[in-house]
């Protein structure tokens, strides 16, 4: 799966766009020293590839934390744990994955830009990595069928994976030059997949501020919400979904242009505090979780 | 070496020479020298030849006796081949690499040499390995193999066949020297065009540096002294042929300032700049001659295609005004359906092709009516463009590789509902909508532990059926 949120920064024609004269294309000044070379032992490496790869291994943390009790076979940590380190972690890679394009909006820097594809191909494969451990291991009755599509928030996860696979396998140039004009509309479901995670959730949690699957009682902030799954999807996608529309879009491009960028960031601060915070605790959930299955010993809840 | 010198000496003077005389010297050399080469080999290897004869007829030792084979000459069978030599003599074919590398390049009796491993030739004396045995293997002396005898001046044959070859050679480089310099007299026609003037066929290949122009004999480096006079290299030379009579109609790219250049050799360039003032000069005037005859002798040619084209015109034209009344009336027609008509009266009298029935629409030299109002044609919704049919197929097949999964979990989760019932189907695992225990799903054993520790005293009550919730005495050790 990849270019998922490539809907943002689009070919679309924007009316307000044409109006307003579009600022001429400068190379951001990042943009630019991360296209810079970077001697290392003798070989010659751009900054934006270190950085790129650097910023790309962190993605592959949720398999990594089930790769040993994969290997070994431990159904019992598999069981326990297995949704709550892949689920959470495709969650989180999710959230990135459609994080990239307001990202550019703001700085109007673009060497980040790969790191798209590469999450919302870890991302797939988490997924799947999910939906077949929890077809395999987990207790729900109803045989792999009901393990699968038994409840309702299990069909909508299966779902997501459902539209999750063939992505990833489109998500090559191959495919893009296969597919020309209709790859990119495919990969926009990448939205729906977003959508069906609220649903997913819902089903999976509820609303409300009691019993949250990570945080039933709260925690040791007391507070049950930043806890709570559904409620940190939403905290998360709110700045995103607010950076995709259009009149926000154009009054940041009006800004910028203007030379505002600051007011740009400061009326972007709250939204993105609020972002950083509930991501932080998907963080936390994921890297408690993770390193405990790692080390076969699962912590419930 | 010498003949290339005296060569560039010829053409260092050739502004004050006469050219046809540095024809002839440029002849008379490449002559002189294939001549000179064509000898130079004999001669070499006669020089070669002092040695004493006592060395050359030196009685050799008497070679060793060895195993050989004499290759017959084809009879009804199949002829013989070092594979099949092989698995004669050695009992395998595939070690015929053996007799091949005993036996290669060693001249044979008809003068050639074995090669090739797959061909060899009747007559043929080839050598064997020690453990050769069987029918037609003979052992002794190696039979001599004289080399066929040559008609020129006996000599060392190592000297000289290196004489002759280094005779050649010069003979051949004197004559390519030769045509090339015949050549570069031969005129503007044969010059190639200059890198400005050329289409970018390479993809755009820039110039190299520091030159104006590419690969051109006149071209003046840019690190040259100009020498007086008009000089084409410089920016105001190529300005004064872009604009005089012979310009060809474009500009020569001058070389940004600031740019490096690269050093040149100082003596090419300036014969480079003398060989182009003296040839620009004489083809400036032919240039100019045929610019002021162009005009004249493309104006006849000019008339009579005008002629030829003003007779068809008339016809033409008719015909464009049929065209155009026929669309008319299509377009009308077409509208017609789409509107209802009002009466059939009405619909002969208006219509465009009702007329068409009773009258003919236009003959030549039939004075037409005046061309209907063009019925306006209805607007066209924007179809979208069509995609290619090889994409519209890889479309229909990733949304159903998406759909027939999703269509399974459907049917699934209706046949899971209709197993279970409907509260095992929206049971839920936690949150606050929690299902009662008993409802469907696992039920613990124990009740769940939490990550977090539970708030004391907060009334909640515990998720049943936890999905992901195992006591902590399950935990692995």
């Amino acid at each position: 799966m990849a270019n998922p949120a490539a809907g943002a920064r689009a070919r679309r024609p924007d009316p307000a766009e044409h109006t307003l004269e579009r600022p001429p294309k400068t190379r951001n000044r990042v943009d630019a020293w991360m296209e810079q070379d970077l001697k290392f032992a003798g070989s010659v490496i751009k900054r934006k590839t270190v950085t790129v790869f650097v910023l790309g291994i962190p993605a592959l943390a949720p398999l990594f934390f089930m790769s040993r009790a994969v290997i070994e076979l431990n159904s019992s940590t598999m069981n326990q744990v297995e949704a709550d380190v892949l689920g959470t972690g495709a969650m989180a890679l999710l959230i990135l994955t459609l994080t990239v394009t307001p990202m550019v909006t703001l700085t109007r820097q673009h060497w980040f830009v790969p790191l798209r594809k590469w999450y919302g191909i870890v991302l797939a494969c988490t997924a799947t990595a999910d939906a077949i451990l929890a077809a395999i291991t987990s207790s729900f009755t109803g045989g792999v069928l009901g393990r699968l599509t038994g409840h309702t928030f299990l069909l909508a996860g299966f779902a997501m994976v459902s539209l999750l696979f063939p992505l990833l396998l489109i998500s090559n140039t191959s495919a893009q030059r296969w597919l020309g004009k209709y790859w990119k509309p495919l990969q926009k479901l990448t939205y729906a997949i977003w959508g069906l995670l609220f649903v997913h959730l819902a089903l999976l949690e509820g609303f409300g501020f009691q019993n949250g699957t990570n945080g039933p009682g709260s925690g040791f902030d007391h507070n049950p919400v930043l806890h709570q799954r559904l409620y940190q999807l939403t905290a998360c996608s709110l700045p995103l979904l607010l950076l995709r529309l259009s009149p926000v879009r154009r009054w940041v491009a009006r800004q910028q242009k203007a030379g505002r960028e600051r007011a740009v960031y400061l009326a972007f601060l709250p939204l993105a505090a609020l972002y950083a915070l509930f991501f932080a605790y998907i963080v936390n959930e994921e890297i408690f979780k993770g390193v405990s299955a790692f080390r076969l010993q699962p912590v419930n809840g | 070496m010498e003949i290339m010198t005296l060569s560039w000496g010829i053409r260092s003077r050739a502004g004050g020479f006469p050219r046809a005389v540095a024809h002839v010297a440029t002849a008379v050399l490449a002559v002189t020298a294939m001549l000179a080469a064509l000898w130079a080999g004999p001669l070499a290897a006669a020089s070669a030849d002092t040695r004493p004869r006592a060395a050359v007829q030196s009685p050799a030792p008497a070679p060793a006796p060895v195993k050989f084979y004499i290759v017959p000459p084809p009879g009804h069978g199949p002829a013989d081949s070092l594979f099949t030599i092989a698995a004669k003599t050695l009992g395998d074919g595939s070690q015929f690499m053996k007799i091949f590398n005993l036996n290669k390049g060693r001249l044979q009796p008809n003068g050639a040499r074995l090669t090739n491993p797959r061909l060899i030739e009747p007559g043929w004396i080839l050598q064997l390995p020690a453990d050769a045995a069987g029918p037609g293997v003979h052992f002794g002396p190696l039979p001599g193999v004289t080399a066929p005898v040559s008609h020129r001046l006996s000599g060392p044959a190592g000297t000289g066949s290196a004489a002759m070859i280094s005779g050649a050679v010069l003979a051949f480089l004197a004559a390519g020297l030769a045509f090339r310099l015949i050549r570069r007299r031969a005129g503007p026609t044969r010059r190639r065009r200059p890198a400005h003037a050329r289409a970018p066929g390479r993809a755009g290949r820039a110039p190299r540096p520091g030159l104006q122009h590419d690969r051109d004999r006149s071209i003046a480096p840019t690190s040259a002294p100009a020498p007086p006079g008009r000089v084409i290299g410089s920016p105001a030379g190529d300005r004064e042929r872009a604009t005089g009579p012979g310009a060809r109609g474009h500009q020569v790219p001058h070389r940004p300032a600031g740019q490096p250049t690269v050093p040149a050799d100082p003596f090419r360039a300036q014969q480079s700049v003398r060989l182009a003032n003296r040839t620009v000069p004489d083809a400036v005037h032919p240039a100019a001659g045929i610019s002021q005859q162009a005009p004249t002798v493309a104006a006849a040619p000019r008339q009579a295609c005008e002629g030829d084209a003003a007779q068809p015109r008339p016809a033409l034209m008719e015909m464009r005004a049929e065209l155009d009344q026929v669309a008319a009336c299509v377009a009308g027609a077409l509208q017609s359906t789409m509107t209802p008509m009002t009466t059939p009266a009405a619909r002969n009298t208006t219509h465009p092709m009702a007329r068409r029935t009773t009258k003919p629409v236009s003959l030549p030299g039939i004075p037409r009516p005046a061309p209907a109002e063009p019925v306006p044609r209805p607007a066209k919704p924007a179809a979208k463009p069509a995609g290619r049919p090889r994409q519209v197929r890889a479309m229909r097949l990733a949304v159903l590789a998406m759909t027939i999964p999703i269509v399974f979990g459907l049917m699934s989760a209706t046949g899971e509902l209709a197993l279970h019932g409907y509260g095992f189907f929206v049971f839920r695992s936690a949150g606050t909508g929690a299902t009662q225990q008993g409802s469907s799903g696992p039920a613990p054993s124990q009740p769940p532990a939490a990550h977090h520790p539970r708030r004391a005293g907060s009334g909640q009550a515990d998720p049943q059926g936890a999905r992901h919730r195992q006591d902590q005495a399950g935990r692995d050790p």
